[in-house]
């Protein structure tokens, strides 16, 4: 009988308690979450203006502008874009009734975008300096500049709460990998079986290290999301509301074509599940991890985790944090950034792991904190389900080195990402046939 | 020794690809000869070394490349057949290694089908390579609620219930039906055993219903102390049913109602064709027992009893082995309702599927209405041509037509009289 050797395996920590834990409560209106947001960065901007412009220009709120009447002041407040393009409720409502059918946009930018600083009392509109393209609602940030009497801030300088502080990662003698794969869209699995199969071949060893890399100190695999499907299930057009929904039982068997896949992983690796847009899950941020009872054969391992998206975890003292990707996805709608790997970037300057929530990105109604704002700087940040792979380092104004990576959809590139916790490099492993 | 095994190996390898036409991959090899992963590697690429020494064209191959693919596209992991081997091998920068995948005899080559026999089997060899982590949890099984009991230490414990109620009109009567509950349980669990009670119960059941307005305080009293003993007794007996019976005594009140639903959730264990037959043998049960106190001084309708015994001799019928039952026959006062049944499949996912049960329908006029609307509509339709303002009348409009027509048709000068 051939005999099975031990992989190598690391402390592993889930860090990702406030998301998975979070109570849902829908009796609060949303814009607490803005006042929270803005409270929980105004220490973190404080501390950038003292560093920045250090005391020479006094700190106003927005409602005093006018009374007092500074020559330059600093202002802090959360920025809100107003785009023409945005979708609203109140526009379908009223274009419903008309018979011309409106152009399905996927990119609402547009020249006439403005953007605006509001706090808790009084909002102002920005003019000249701050980029309208590269920015979103929701950013939280100091600006210097002056107010007029007619409700506008002129910008000289700007300042975000930047990437936090860094625990310093631990050196390894030897390499460490962690896979990422995403969106593995098991509903459309026939099409790609056999690359599914090599992929379960060459982690399980079963290839040996031809790949050139040593399988046995794979550690860990993580599903980022859209496991069942990419594509959101297809709705009958129909008034009736029972009678949209689609007849056919692909979701469920593409569910148990998940838990299989998920068995043939956890005999011999750990393996980390996230929920993605369109997996069995709450469809709004923060996602809670997927019910085990979906997975009667899988969930049996220690080696199956279900865990909550955003997740965050320490292996091996390495701290990883990411999404399934819809928050890079919302601000590649809402913005010129086109590059997922940028779109990462800002969010580390941001310091937010999700600034669209709530206005354009679902999310619950947080009231007394904002989960989303990003606590400690993290090694590797991620975001699943992107259309090609890549990956880079970022530097912070601290010296922080953070690995950006951008994992493709498995079930369009066949790629699967591997990271090396030694170099924190990340490169691609393609699983083709002829 | 060693030559003797190798050549044995060699020889069910053979056997496997040409005698038993399989897919033979690396796994499948190491599984069904039982050595390690390497030693099946190097059988197999023995074994196509000499096929290709013999250029037997009757095999065909898949290999798998791996390495550094061009323009630092990182490492490829490819599957390729043994006539585009080449096309595969210029994709690659660097190729740290190329193996036999799958030999197979035969033209076609299906790579789902590849892919299907070597899938890590989890009651097989296992993967090589094993996580400390990958060990399965202690599971703990869920156990059900237990079932309700449905016998007279219920009764009984309604009786004591209905006993503590303050005396009212309302409790007179509670106790009334009770007591008629109590004197039924009693005649249905004392027939056999207790006549003299059974005798005793019967009488006092039926005078609270014949007076039922003058209850006396002496009576409501000497009522209460016999419940109290009855319910004693009943609780004696069935030793097995008390502790049920403090379970059930905090649970909600209970009524015949709640003892039908409760009959209902044990008979929606069973079959379809059961529940049929236990929803057929409720009513005319129900029927049965009341006209058994009631009928032979109260009742009026001289028909209840035949149709009881109808339904009784339909009852008695239906335990006779019938093959399917047909939809579309909806028992009288019945009505259909979806109700979800939610359990464990054999591969242990939960299901959730709508069944369809028979409830009794509140009121017969609703029936009578839902049956009269198309022809109501029709109705008016005619009379709206006639403006006639005798279409106001909604529900009953084909039997008050009938009336009428019955009316006129008295005699012909009231006919024209009311024109």
């Amino acid at each position: 009988m051939p005999q099975s050797s031990e992989r190598l395996s690391l402390d592993y920590i889930n860090l990702s308690q406030k998301w998975s834990e979070a109570v849902p409560n829908y009796n609060k209106q949303y814009f607490n979450i803005y006042i929270v947001r803005l409270k929980e960065m105004t220490k973190l901007l404080e501390h950038r203006i003292e560093k920045k412009w250090g005391k020479t220009y006094p700190v106003c709120k927005l409602h005093k502008l006018s009374e007092e009447k500074h020559a330059k002041c600093v202002v802090l407040g959360t920025i809100f874009k107003n785009q023409k393009l945005k979708p609203s409720i109140l526009k379908q409502l009223a274009e419903g009734n008309q018979l011309v059918p409106q152009p399905i946009i996927t990119h609402f930018t547009d020249k006439s975008d403005q953007l605006y600083i509001e706090d808790e009392l009084q909002r102002y509109l920005l003019v000249s300096c701050l980029q309208c393209d590269s920015l979103v609602t929701g950013i939280s940030c100091a600006l210097l500049g002056t107010g007029d009497d007619k409700g506008r801030f002129v910008v000289e300088d700007y300042v975000f709460a930047g990437f936090r502080e860094q625990v310093p990662r631990p050196l390894f003698e030897d390499s460490a990998y962690v896979v990422f794969i995403s969106g593995l869209d098991l509903i459309n699995s026939a099409k790609f079986a056999i690359n599914l199969q090599l992929l379960i071949h060459w982690i399980s060893g079963l290839v040996g290290d031809l790949s050139g890399i040593e399988t046995s100190r794979i550690t860990r695999v993580i599903i980022t999301g859209n496991s069942v499907r990419n594509t959101p299930e297809p709705v009958k057009p129909s008034i009736s509301l029972l009678s949209r929904l689609p007849d056919s039982n692909e979701t469920f068997e593409a569910v148990k074509l998940l838990d299989k896949f998920l068995l043939q992983l956890g005999q011999t690796i750990d393996v980390d599940v996230m929920p993605g847009t369109h997996d069995p899950s709450n469809h709004i941020l923060p996602q809670k991890p997927m019910h085990y009872c979906m997975f009667p054969e899988a969930s049996v391992y220690k080696s199956v985790n279900q865990v909550s998206n955003p997740y965050y975890y320490s292996v091996g003292g390495i701290k990883i944090l990411g999404t399934s990707g819809q928050p890079v996805d919302d601000i590649t709608k809402f913005s010129e950034i086109t590059d997922p790997l940028e779109g990462l970037e800002y969010c580390l300057k941001w310091n937010h792991i999700a600034p669209t929530a709530p206005d354009t990105l679902g999310c619950f109604p947080f009231y007394e904190s904002d989960p989303f704002i990003i606590d400690d700087c993290p090694h590797v940040f991620f975001a699943g389900n992107q259309k090609e792979f890549s990956s880079r380092e970022c530097i912070g104004e601290d010296g922080q080195k953070v690995t950006l990576i951008s994992v493709p959809k498995f079930s369009e590139t066949l790629q699967a990402c591997i990271l090396d916790l030694k170099s924190l490099h990340c490169h691609p492993i393609t699983f083709q046939t002829s | 020794m060693e030559s003797t095994a190798h050549d044995s190996q060699y020889q069910r390898l053979k056997e496997l690809i040409y005698d038993e036409d399989k897919i033979v991959t690396t796994t499948s090899l190491a599984k069904e000869l039982e050595v390690p992963k390497s030693d099946a590697q190097y059988l197999l690429d023995a074994f196509v070394r000499d096929t290709n020494k013999t250029n037997s064209e009757d095999l065909y191959l898949t290999f798998l490349i791996c390495g550094k693919l061009l323009n630092n596209k990182g490492v490829g992991i490819y599957l390729a057949e043994q006539n585009k081997l080449n096309d595969k091998r210029s994709l690659f920068d660097n190729i740290s290694g190329e193996i036999v995948y799958s030999v197979q005899k035969g033209q076609h080559i299906d790579l789902n089908v590849i892919a299907s026999t070597n899938s890590v089997s989890e009651n097989g060899s296992g993967p090589p390579l094993i996580s400390k982590n990958c060990i399965k949890r202690t599971v703990r099984s869920r156990k059900l609620p237990p079932v309700q009991a449905t016998d007279t230490a219920k009764n009984a414990a309604i009786c004591i219930k209905n006993s503590k109620d303050t005396s009212t009109g309302k409790s007179q009567n509670t106790l009334q039906q009770n007591g008629k509950d109590c004197s039924q349980s009693s005649q249905k669990q004392n027939k056999p055993k207790q006549g003299g009670i059974v005798s005793f119960f019967a009488k006092a059941a039926s005078k609270p219903l014949q007076n039922s307005v003058t209850l006396t305080n002496e009576n409501k009293t000497s009522l209460k102390q016999k419940i109290e003993v009855f319910a004693e007794h009943t609780a004696k007996d069935n030793n097995q049913e008390n502790n049920e019976n403090k379970q059930i005594t905090t649970e909600k009140k209970m009524d015949i109602e709640n003892q039908d639903k409760d009959t209902k959730v044990i008979n929606d264990q069973s079959t379809s064709k059961k529940r049929k037959k236990d929803n057929k043998n409720k009513g005319p049960n129900k029927k049965r027992k009341r006209i058994q106190e009631v009928c032979d001084s109260d009742s009026s309708d001289i028909f209840d009893n035949d149709e009881n015994e109808d339904i009784i001799e339909m009852s008695e019928d239906e335990p006779a082995p019938t093959p399917i039952p047909i939809p579309v026959a909806v028992p009288k006062n019945k009505r259909r309702k979806a109700v979800d049944k939610t359990y464990v499949d054999d591969e242990g996912f939960y299901v959730t599927t709508t069944e369809y049960i028979y409830e009794t329908a509140p009121e017969d006029e609703e029936k009578d209405f839902s049956r009269q609307k198309p022809v109501d509509i029709i109705q008016s339709q005619k009379k709206t041509e006639n403006t006639a303002l005798e279409t106001k009348p909604t529900g009953h409009k084909g039997k008050v037509a009938k009336k009428q027509t019955n009316v006129k048709q008295r005699t012909l000068m009231s006919f024209f009289k009311k024109n």
